[in-house]
């Protein structure tokens, strides 16, 4: 049997692993992929939970994760995409226009 | 047997996403997070959500990566000069730190709830509580979806292009 | 008994206001008929003003027959629209209530007002503001409507209020003169100060106790003593402030005199018909209230010195507006008196009889104006008598009214509040005097106002002044004042007839019993006598003043610059209004300087503090504000690490 906290650690450590990602990447597609990341150790959590628990509402959860990811990789995408086409580049030092 | 499958498969999990993290490539990267999301959907196999693992490969791996990889391939990044530099990279290595601490310290000192009732859920369980609890929040998410295709289309559209409208109204 | 129609009394005439002022009449008319010599449209409009209040004034014919077929005590109309405050103990309805009180008072208003409406179509005759005047003269009337026939105090102050404003705008009414502009501020602000006062005095009844705003709740409770009778004493103090500013009473009158800026007519209608009744009637109607109270000797004593008072002002005016204008201040102050002694429907009468003849005199005085192309000093004119004949008739009646000249309505009403005031309890014989003083005076300056205007020769350049007569519409509205004015005495002849205190016996006997106590003071002979003396000083009185004034005015400037002393302050009307300006003004005028320099240097410096100290911080913070993702990515994560931290100490929740 898998014991939970095991499971917990594992997620916290993909989580991590997330913002590291999040913050030393540069390349917009790139911090899109680590947010997936941590969406995904949230998932794991979720989880773990619901075994732990044996309630539907833990798997619930991930269910929805699931479905918003798509909906936000596909408007990241998009967005991607346009700042391609108005800037030639995709570093995300180079999008600083709302500075105070 | 289960538990030596759970590390095994934890260990790809986390090799797979420091890949992801740490290399400049963008291709290289997204085939490597397709190797972690295979590995997290072993990890939800062997906690005993099949089903979630199914969705897992088919959803993350069919779709969302396919699209990403796809955007990679439109934009031509893969023979693009990688970006140099990091940007945050000591303070997010840090702050990592922090809050896998925190977290994993949370996780372990949380009290053992475990098994008495727990175990893996039932599909059926799953799917009537989807078309009854969660109705609203399930019917809710079409709308969530419907607004990211219509977003993502006016986003996406080239501003050069005319559009249908104006080319109908031409002489 | 309910009667719905009493609404349109009220009604019609804010219907007139808003045809005339909302609706462009004079387009209606030139698409309706097209009359060629009427371009303006002015004679619909002066028919549509006209009409909107001689119909309540049939209707309040009407209401006044009606409640004569009634019983005398349960002489009542009433018509209700339902609740416009109800508020856990206080309810206050829409409601109309004509007794025999407002009905006399109802008569007065509409059907003056009427007369006035009729003339002002011949003195407004081209006037651009055409239009607009005839819409205030009508919301000014339906105001008064509103203040005299409301059930309640309520809405009593809601017409109390409504003639305010309209005043202001008919003083007001050429707006473009500074001057006049200035004197409808000043009544206006004068009139603030009174009605703060009735405010005061209205909730302090409340505060007090009486439960309702009814007006015959308040002094059905005033006499049943269940209103602390110090916080009773107090309301009606300030309620009396009230009606001291609306009616002129010392020490508010100041804005009367110059509320002649206006067009003439309008001063007939604010001096006679409205407005400065309105205190008058908020006393009666509030009697058992009043009486109650124990102010009545402050009222008494007000009036008195009032009546005085202006009457030697009036004495030493040179335009002929002013004189009356004063005249009326002081004629109030009989009323008050009367009032103020427990002669509630001496006060009455002679309120009735003030509205003919004063309005007549004030007409009078817009006909020879108009006559004199607009020129008002009295030394300048001078043997009018035969050049506008119809005019001087008339005048000389009500002149010889208001002075008091026996048989004429003014004689039988003053001498009866002088009676009244003789054989009543507070100070008789000095408030008999001080109106006796004033009624001399007052018949002197009449007196001098005919010589100066009427008698010995022009004073003017004939060549350049054409003296005419005035059109028909003005001069029919002096004729029926005219007769009005004589007639009026026959509302009160002593021992032969009383025909309006009998009337009005129901609703003032309660109070008049509590004010004078039930036996009668003074005896026949005593009204007798009082009689002659007060006809041989109206008479005498009169006579002075015409002969002193008649002869040439070369000499007539000799003998003022000899009793320079005397009448430099009678002509500044001892000097109030600079006396106010020191005492009043002045200082608050300081105070002003001291807050706008508060506001500039504090509460300004404050504010700009402030905003300062937020600019020059938002310089420094803004730079966290880089703009770089990562960055804010970084703050996130601090975040969301700090909460985890929080969670872990406090346990999770």
């Amino acid at each position: 049997m898998i014991p939970t906290s095991h499971a917990l650690v594992l997620a916290a450590l993909l989580f991590a692993l997330g913002v590291i990602g999040f913050l030393r990447q540069r390349n917009v597609i790139m911090l899109l992929m680590c947010v997936e990341l941590m969406l995904n150790s949230a998932n794991l959590v979720f989880l773990a939970a619901a075994r732990a628990h044996g309630k539907v509402d833990g798997v619930m959860m991930p269910l929805f994760l699931v479905v918003v990811a798509a909906a936000e990789a596909a408007v990241g995408l998009a967005l991607v995409i346009t700042l391609f086409r108005k800037r030639g580049s995709l570093d995300i030092e180079d999008f600083k226009g709302l500075r105070g | 047997m289960t538990l030596a499958l759970f590390y095994l498969f934890g260990a790809g999990v986390l090799a797979a996403a420091a890949n992801v993290v740490f290399r400049r490539d963008a291709v290289h990267a997204a085939i490597w997070l397709v190797v972690c999301f295979f590995f997290l959907s072993g990890e939800y196999l062997l906690l005993g959500f099949p089903f979630l693992a199914a969705i897992q490969v088919l959803v993350y791996v069919g779709a969302i990566m396919v699209l990403i990889l796809f955007v990679i391939m439109l934009l031509d990044l893969h023979g693009l000069q990688p970006l140099q530099g990091r940007a945050r990279g000591a303070a997010g290595a840090g702050m990592a730190a922090v809050i896998f601490a925190l977290a994993a310290t949370a996780a372990l000192a949380a009290p053992a709830v475990e098994q008495a009732q727990g175990g893996p859920v039932p599909l059926t369980a799953l799917v009537d509580a989807l078309f009854t609890d969660y109705l609203l929040p399930f019917e809710l998410t079409s709308v969530v979806l419907l607004a990211a295709i219509i977003g993502a289309l006016t986003l996406g559209r080239s501003p050069a292009a005319p559009s249908p409208v104006q080319e109908r109204d031409l002489p | 008994m309910e009667a719905p129609w009493l609404w349109l009394i009220t009604l019609l005439p804010f219907l007139g206001a808003a045809v005339n002022g909302l609706l462009h009449a004079r387009v209606l008319l030139a698409r309706a008929a097209g009359v060629a010599d009427d371009p303006a449209g002015e004679r619909l409009v002066a028919w549509i003003g006209t009409l909107a209040v001689a119909v309540p004034f049939a209707l309040s014919v009407l209401a006044f027959v009606r409640l004569q077929g009634m019983e005398p005590d349960a002489r009542l109309l009433t018509a209700s629209l339902g609740d416009w405050i109800h508020s856990g103990t206080l309810r206050v309805g829409w409601a109309l209530a004509i007794d025999p009180l407002n009905s006399v008072l109802l008569l007065v208003v509409t059907g003056v007002g009427a007369l006035i409406h009729v003339y002002s179509a011949g003195y407004m005759h081209g006037d651009p503001g055409y239009r607009r005047y005839f819409a205030y003269l009508n919301l000014f009337v339906g105001m008064m409507l509103m203040l005299v026939a409301s059930d309640s105090l309520l809405g009593l102050f809601l017409g109390w209020e409504g003639v305010g404003l309209c005043s202001y705008l008919l003083i007001g009414f050429w707006y473009a003169d500074g001057e006049k502009s200035d004197a409808a501020r000043k009544a206006f602000l004068v009139n603030r100060i009174g009605d703060f006062g009735f405010l005061i005095g209205g909730f302090l009844l409340f505060w007090g106790d009486a439960g309702t705003l009814q007006l015959d709740g308040l002094n059905a409770a005033a006499s049943a003593g269940t209103i602390d009778p110090g916080t009773l004493r107090l309301a009606a103090l300030f309620l009396f402030l009230g009606c001291c500013g609306k009616s002129a009473q010392i020490p508010l009158y100041v804005w009367l005199p110059d509320a002649m800026a206006g067009p003439t007519p309008v001063s007939a209608l604010i001096h006679a018909a409205t407005m400065v009744t309105a205190g008058i009637y908020l006393v009666a109607r509030l009697g058992v209230l009043f009486a109650v109270s124990g102010i009545l000797p402050v009222i008494a004593i007000v009036g008195a010195l009032t009546a005085l008072f202006a009457a030697t002002i009036g004495l030493a005016q040179r335009d002929i507006k002013k004189v009356l204008a004063y005249s009326t201040v002081s004629q109030l102050g009989y009323m008050f008196l009367g009032l103020g002694v427990g002669a509630y429907s001496a006060a009455v009468f002679h309120l009735v009889t003030h509205a003919f003849f004063k309005a007549l005199l004030f007409l009078g005085a817009g006909s020879v104006i108009h006559a004199m192309h607009h020129r008002q000093d009295m030394l300048e004119m001078g043997g009018l008598r035969s050049r506008i004949p119809t005019t001087y008739r008339t005048m000389l009646v009500g002149a010889l009214a208001l002075a008091g000249v026996p048989l004429l309505s003014g004689f039988f009403s003053k001498d009866e509040i002088l009676f009244l005031a003789a054989s009543g309890d507070t100070a008789p014989w000095l408030l008999y005097l001080m109106g006796l003083g004033g009624a001399a005076l007052t018949a002197v300056y009449t007196g001098r106002l005919l010589a100066l205007t009427f008698f010995g020769k022009p004073r003017f350049d004939e060549a350049e002044v054409h003296v005419h007569e005035s059109p028909r519409s003005m001069t029919v509205p002096l004729q029926v004042l005219a007769v009005l004015s004589v007639a009026g005495g026959l509302l009160g002849i002593p021992f032969v007839m009383h025909p309006l205190a009998t009337w009005l016996e129901p609703v003032v006997g309660e109070a008049t019993a509590i004010a004078r106590g039930a036996e009668h003071h003074g005896s026949h002979a005593l009204e007798i006598a009082l009689l002659i003396v007060g006809g041989a000083v109206g008479i005498g009185g009169l006579v002075f003043g015409l002969r002193r004034w008649q002869g040439d005015p070369a000499a007539e400037k000799a003998r003022m610059d000899r009793l320079e002393g005397i009448w430099r302050p009678l002509a500044n009307a001892w000097f109030v209004d600079q006396a106010y300006e020191r005492v009043l003004l002045a200082p608050l005028r300081g105070l002003r300087a001291l807050c706008a320099g508060f506001d500039v240097f504090v509460i300004d410096g404050a504010v700009n503090a402030a905003a300062g100290a937020g600019r020059a911080i938002g310089e420094r913070v803004r730079k966290v504000q880089s703009g770089a993702t990562s960055e804010y990515a970084l703050w996130f994560g601090l975040g969301a690490a700090l909460l985890l931290l929080i969670f872990w100490i406090g346990g999770t929740p």
